[in-house]
């Protein structure tokens, strides 16, 4: 129950603030302000102030894109519309009420704020630069920002000023503590309907009855019973016939895609070119050249003098190794130059972006290949879907044509394509069922006279991309009654239920009735402790009936009617509980917020019931579209 | 000539009226010129005790914000003393109230509370002065002058919340079947979006409903 208490008032928090606009201030996303009368009608008067079309339109946007409504037609926003209006005019109340009371705020204040305000700070500093960056960015001019502010502080004030004298006392706390982990000790009897439903017996009479005077409950839209053929390249897969040597084929003539490619290890020495003179640039050629002499000379000095003399800090720490790569990571000249080497050779310098390369190869490691076997399914997959593909492209056309001129039956397109014909069952005119019966045009055209009326094939429609329907209506049912015949058995349930939770409930009220006479019920379940805290599985109802019966004399039966039927509860004793002086405390917190929100909410139904207001339902309501 | 005798005695006869009437003319305009100035200084005077006030009052509420007992006395009492005319004074008085009865000093909170009432600026904040006296009184088991409180007629607005209490002071006071008509009107005037409801029903049940 306290967490219940918490979530109320959690619930009034935020309603509160939402109600107070101004709370959740300009800078942070939320400016609603009146920017005085635009032209138009208002939306709303409150005594002589007027909420201008424009406000409330932009008031609106802002909470629409808070609450992520995208639909301007659903219910949902509907109520926006009127949560957002009486916000406004709440906001209003609230300021002449500020006003009312003598709250104002002076200049000096209002410059205490701005200069405070987190986002016109510059180095600890207000910043006048940064204001107007701000004001220019929301194209907010500046008095029109400190009008904000100023009711922002006033509101603030005007709630704090109403709220802060709120106050529980302590005996209050007590007692609803007390109340709260008060224990009962209960046994519990379920009358299920589901044990009587055996018992019940509905004859064809009654069944008619309940047709007959509940007639619109049993009222369907217009129907057709819908058989259609679909051609897409997924439902022409089955004629394709892929054998093992046309995927043999493609694997040679793709080997490339089948194979992990070749990678080479490989050390060099870098002698940079760019960024000097000609002059640097001859010196540089000089050096890469005494240095490729010097290998020449003794080959196996590469690792030293890559250590030494390169200019790629990276790899001449590992004595020039670049590792292993495979050849398109490297640069064209570079890597041309490593995969047409032998290993351990070493080249001539060889130039690229970077600079001169001495390159000496160091090793392979071949591409692995993918076996056939491997990779078969895969390319039947793939071939199966080109050709599927294709076949559908050459297909449409000469499916069109069929359905077409053949317009009284599917057959002879289903069996050319060797397509099954399908059947959607009873299909209603409603686009948003899912499926393919959802589509829009096919449902257009599955109602349209000719094939209605004359039974005849629908054109072929692409209800998606390479996705054909043709449709052929079987039967069409116009709006109307459901037969009896078809709702009968449905009706029959309904009754029978109804009748079970009757007898259910009579028998309840028997055995409760029985029970405060002093025979025992049966069926009772074992004993149970709960408390309003601690209501174990008991439903709000049932447990506010046990604690609601009176408590002189013991046992106690109370009975309810219950989602299963009846439920019949026998209360065998009260233990009044030991209240524990922090849980008081806790409570008394919990209503303490609750009875400043409350009583501000008090204030505001005052400020309100001695207002006038009107609101101008042409502007708030939705215009129908 | 004739016309000179003439504006003569135009002039002889408002020389005369003059003579007689003139003082009361100075007198009136001095007076409207008084008004006049008195006005315009009394009105810059309440501008700038608003202004002065409002001041005090965002430092209450800082004070309060940062739990700075002693700024919050200072704040509060100089709006009470010299403000009290203020709509800042009767807030001021509750905000003291508060922290005195917290601090489980309930005499000073009574007067404070008391001083609310008095000094209530608007019909709203009289409402919720009244019931929120009820409520000092309550715990100072006062509860004779608690209902004197309570048993004044509230704005409808405020009725919910009023007879709520009601029903509490009455329960201490053992008058369990007055507690329980007060609490049956309490959930009658707080409406369902009230989050008292559901527990002042539990009051009521836990009264035998």
């Amino acid at each position: 129950m306290l967490e219940a208490i918490r979530e109320h008032a959690q619930g009034w928090i935020a309603k509160i603030i939402l109600g107070l606009i101004a709370l959740t201030f300009a800078v942070w996303g939320v400016d609603w302000y009146f920017q005085g009368s635009a032209q138009g009608k208002p939306a709303a008067v409150v005594n002589d102030a007027e909420i201008s079309e424009r406000d409330f339109l932009q008031a609106l946007q802002q909470q629409q894109e808070a609450a992520g409504i995208n639909s301007s037609q659903s219910e949902q926003f509907k109520d926006l519309r009127q949560q957002v209006i009486e916000q406004l005019v709440n906001t209003q109340l609230l300021q002449e009420a500020a006003a009312g009371a003598g709250l104002t705020v002076t200049n000096e204040q209002l410059n205490a704020v701005l200069g405070s305000l987190e986002p016109f700070q510059d180095n600890g500093a207000f910043s006048e630069a940064k204001l107007d960056n701000w004001l220019r960015s929301r194209g907010m001019s500046r008095p029109q920002f400190i009008g904000m502010l100023r009711q922002d502080v006033l509101l603030r004030q005007l709630q704090f000023a109403v709220g802060e004298g709120s106050l529980v006392p302590a005996q209050r706390a007590a007692m609803l503590g007390k109340l709260l982990s008060q224990q009962r000790e209960v046994q519990e009897a379920v009358f299920d309907i589901q044990a009587y439903l055996n018992t019940i017996r509905i004859d064809d009479a009654a069944v008619e009855k309940e047709y007959a005077a509940h007639k619109q409950d049993y009222a369907t839209s217009a129907q057709v019973h819908v058989q259609y053929l679909v051609l897409s390249p997924d439902s022409l897969k089955g004629q394709i016939n892929v054998t093992e040597s046309d995927a043999k084929q493609f694997y040679e003539a793709n080997r490339a895609r089948y194979q992990e490619p070749e990678q080479r290890r490989a050390s060099h020495i870098l002698i940079r070119l760019q960024g000097s003179g000609p002059q640097a640039m001859e010196k540089a050629r000089a050096q890469a050249k005494d240095l490729l002499n010097q290998l020449r000379a003794a080959p196996d000095r590469f690792a030293e003098l890559a250590g030494k003399h390169s200019q790629d800090p990276l790899s001449a720490a590992q004595g020039g190794d670049l590792g292993s790569f495979t050849r398109d990571t490297m640069v064209k000249p570079f890597a041309d130059t490593v995969f047409g080497m032998k290993v351990g050779d070493t080249s001539d310098l060889v130039e690229t972006e970077f600079g001169l390369h001495i390159i000496r190869l160091t090793g392979i490691t071949p591409g692995a290949k993918l076996g056939f076997d491997v990779v078969k399914g895969e390319i039947m997959e793939e071939l199966t879907g080109q050709a599927a593909q294709r076949h559908f492209a050459e297909a449409a056309e000469r499916f069109s044509n069929l359905v077409y001129e053949q317009p009284d039956s599917l057959e002879p397109a289903a069996k050319e394509f060797k397509l099954a014909v399908q059947d959607a069952g009873w299909v209603a005119r409603k686009p948003s069922q899912p499926g393919i019966m959802g589509n829009e045009r096919l449902l257009d055209a599955l109602f349209a006279e000719e094939v209605l009326r004359k039974k005849q094939n629908t054109e072929a429609i692409e209800v998606a991309a390479n996705t054909l329907v043709a449709a052929h209506v079987l039967e069409h049912r116009p709006e109307g009654l459901r037969p009896l015949a078809e709702v009968a058995a449905e009706i029959r349930l309904k009754l029978t239920a109804e009748a079970a939770r009757r007898k259910a409930v009579t028998e309840g009220e028997a055995a409760l009735k029985a029970a405060r006479a002093g025979q025992a019920p049966a069926g009772m379940g074992a004993p149970m402790t709960v408390s309003r805290m601690k209501p174990l599985n008991m439903t709000p109802d049932a447990l506010k009936a046990v604690f609601r019966a009176s408590v002189e004399k013991m046992p106690q039966y109370v009975g309810l009617e219950s989602r299963e039927g009846y439920r019949l509860y026998r209360i065998n004793k009260m233990t009044p509980a030991e209240v524990a002086g922090d849980q008081v405390q806790m409570i008394r917190r919990d209503l303490l917020r609750l009875a400043a929100q409350e009583e501000f909410r008090a204030y505001l139904d005052h400020a309100r019931a001695n207002a006038k207001i009107s609101i101008n339902q042409e502007v708030v309501a939705q215009k129908s579209e | 000539m004739a016309l000179d005798l003439e504006e003569q005695e135009q002039l002889d006869e408002l020389k005369a009226w003059w003579k007689q009437n003139g003082k009361w003319i100075i007198a009136g305009v001095v007076a409207f010129l008084l008004a006049t100035a008195g006005w315009r200084v009394w009105q810059s005077w309440t501008v700038k005790q608003g202004a002065e006030a409002s001041a005090l009052f965002e430092k209450a509420m800082q004070a309060a914000a940062m739990n700075d007992g002693k700024a919050l006395k200072d704040a509060t009492a100089q709006l009470m003393e010299n403000y009290p005319r203020s709509g800042y004074a009767a807030p001021a008085a509750w905000l003291a109230g508060r922290v005195n009865h917290q601090m489980g000093d309930g005499k000073s909170a009574r007067a404070q509370y008391e001083f609310a009432l008095e000094h209530a600026k608007d019909e709203g904040v009289k409402q919720l002065a009244r019931l929120r006296l009820a409520a000092i009184l309550m715990d100072a088991k006062d509860f004779g002058g608690a209902m004197a409180q309570l048993n004044q007629e509230p704005a409808p607005a405020f009725a919910g919340l009023h007879a709520d209490l009601k029903g509490d002071v009455l329960q201490a006071q053992g008058k369990t079947a007055e507690a329980r008509e007060a609490y049956k009107q309490a959930i009658e005037k707080l409406g369902d979006k009230s989050a008292l409801k559901p527990l002042v029903e539990i009051k009521l049940d836990g009264l035998g409903g």
